[in-house]
């Protein structure tokens, strides 16, 4: 009987695990998880010539999903690098290279999968130098999430990759970086850093990047801060705040992150000269200074509260010592009297 | 009796070892296809390096490319940020997909919540925007719940404010944990949803810039109904976009 039931758990328990345990889990709670590759594409292209480029989407939640791509135009904020999306997609050379998924129409893409999309510029030979700027915009519908099949509110996601297309003759890089606005206090406490916002415009006819660098020098003569621009793109006609960078090791690989622009001293004193040099690749340096001028405010401010309270004390003792001294007086003339 | 034992287990691990290989079956090497391309390779990182076919050949260039060379394809692709960091997978993962408010009763909050986690590794800053189809709608009907004003009547799609009186009915959302908007400046701040069926547009309500690496936010939905709010499902479809910087 006992063998009996000892066969009985096994056969359970293996069935169990054939049948549950060695299937991938699905979902007792619904992950959405969506992947794509690159995040940017930068195309430059001759009029008359075509390219291919890729686009990867994975699908790593654990349910499968629904993807609608589609392409529209987008603009720059003058600010941040986030793209703001339109509604209508101005270029029409470009066109997806697969007989099974087509823009603007659903496909499924399973969990765990991934799916690679070929994408073609092909563009005619009168073509007009000119550069267009467009995202690739991923509706991510969890199969499981019909609007219509549960009640409660249903969560959706989309993720967009972003696309720049240069129709240029030469290639070459036509930017012209122009300083758009440079925020930096004229004076500041010692004890406080030097900060400053950059504001880059570019002036040219492609998408290009600010190259160039700003230094701090001190009335010595000494230079007390130097750090490059993080290369970030800037669209021709817009503008977009460049920060400073920092080289990080990670993974085994070597690359930049951002950094704002600030300097803390020990104690600054004196004017301190901001130096900004920048240019686009293809462009002459460009040099702008400023000057900010470093004084003991806080310092001052706690010398004369040191004063004050000095000043207060030394009266009150004086007002006390007189106290004190006044005092047997009215005694003993109180004495005599009584 | 132990020779009938031994027997069954024989078979029942037989058994099992044959539906977990034909369990294995299903996970071969990706091999994608399409009438025109056929695109193979051993691992998910597809973007890196090289890929051909008999048709084409696409190069992702990583490094700088000097101004005014073509390398006489006459185009020159720059995938990812070229001058910053190889081009990496930007990623957008939703804990939940099903936001339930249960059952609403005027004059208390329901709440509900999930998370939002970002990875752009090493692309450049990113943002969310979130959007809702339309405020929470009795189905079938036009009858709304509506998008909350908070307590001072003063919040709307892009500026959060305090909410914790629950007579001041509506629907709105907090998110507090990384990269969140500042207006968000507590867990009593609520904002509404954009609502794409009265023309607004998608509001920024992460962001960051630079590495990104697992940006974790809180996304906390709450909802209190009026006095005569009719009694049925109220649905919305909220979508939240993960946009890369250029």
């Amino acid at each position: 009987m006992v063998q009996k039931n000892k066969a009985a758990t096994l056969t359970f328990t293996l069935v169990f695990l054939t049948m549950f345990g060695m299937q991938p889990v699905h979902a007792q709670k619904a992950d959405l998880n969506i992947g794509i590759s690159p995040p940017l594409t930068h195309i430059i292209i001759q009029p008359g010539k075509s390219a291919l480029t890729t686009v990867s989407l994975e699908n790593q939640g654990n349910f499968d999903v629904n993807l609608t791509t589609n392409f529209v135009d987008f603009t720059s904020d003058n600010k941040t690098g986030i793209p703001v999306l339109s509604d209508n997609m101005s270029f029409s050379y470009m066109s997806l290279q697969d007989a099974e998924v087509h823009l603007n129409t659903p496909f499924l893409l399973k969990t765990g999968n991934t799916k690679q999309l070929v994408f073609e510029v092909a563009l005619p030979e009168n073509s007009v130098e000119k550069e267009y700027h467009f995202s690739l915009v991923t509706d991510v519908e969890p199969i499981q999430n019909s609007l219509h099949d549960q009640s409660g509110t249903a969560v959706s996601g989309q993720i967009v990759s972003n696309f720049i297309i240069t129709v240029s003759r030469t290639a070459k890089d036509q930017g012209i970086i122009e300083l758009q606005s440079f925020e930096a206090p004229l004076f500041l406490d010692s004890l406080s850093a030097i900060t400053a916002k950059v504001f880059m415009h570019n002036a040219g006819k492609n998408t290009t990047v600010t190259l160039g660098n700003l230094r701090i020098v001190n009335v010595l003569g000494n230079v007390v801060y130097e750090n490059d621009f993080l290369p970030e793109n800037i669209l021709p006609g817009a503008g977009r705040q460049v920060f400073g960078s920092e080289s990080v090791n990670k993974d085994g690989e070597e690359y930049k992150i951002e950094q704002p622009i600030r300097y803390k001293g020990l104690f600054l004193l004196g004017p301190y000269k901001l130096i900004l040099t920048y240019h686009a690749p293809g462009q002459e340096e460009q040099k702008f200074e400023h000057t900010v001028f470093a004084l003991p405010i806080s310092a001052l401010i706690f010398v004369i509260l040191v004063y004050i309270v000095y000043l207060l004390y030394t009266k009150s003792n004086l007002f006390q010592g007189r106290s004190r001294k006044a005092k047997p007086e009215n005694g003993t003339q109180h004495k005599l009297d009584s | 009796m132990n020779k009938f034992s031994t027997v069954k287990k024989l078979v029942i691990a037989t058994l099992s070892v044959g539906c977990l290989f034909s369990n294995y079956a299903t996970s071969l090497a990706e091999r994608m296809t399409s009438s025109q391309y056929v695109i193979e390779f051993g691992n998910f990182n597809v973007t890196s390096g090289e890929k051909t076919s008999a048709n084409y050949k696409v190069t992702d260039t990583v490094g700088q490319i000097s101004p005014g060379e073509y390398d006489g394809s006459g185009y020159v692709v720059k995938a990812g940020f070229q001058y910053i960091y190889p081009f990496r997978t930007l990623s957008l993962k939703i804990s939940k997909i099903t936001i339930d408010l249960s059952e609403l009763t005027y004059g208390s909050f329901n709440t509900d919540t999930h998370t939002l986690i970002v990875d752009t590794n090493g692309a450049g800053g990113y943002a969310v925007k979130a959007s809702e189809n339309h405020p929470l709608r009795l189905l079938n009907t036009s009858t709304d719940i509506r998008d909350t004003l908070c307590d001072s009547g003063s919040c709307d799609e892009s500026t959060a404010g305090s909410w914790t009186n629950a007579n001041n009915y509506g629907f709105g959302f907090n998110l507090s944990g990384n990269d969140v908007a500042t207006d968000f400046a507590s867990t009593n701040y609520f904002r509404q949803f954009a609502d794409v069926s009265n023309a607004e547009t998608m509001k920024t309500v992460m962001s960051g810039t630079g590495v990104s690496v697992n940006r974790n936010a809180t996304v906390t939905y709450k909802a209190s109904p009026q006095a005569t709010q009719a009694a049925g499902n109220y649905e919305t479809l909220v979508t939240y976009q993960l946009i890369a910087t250029y």
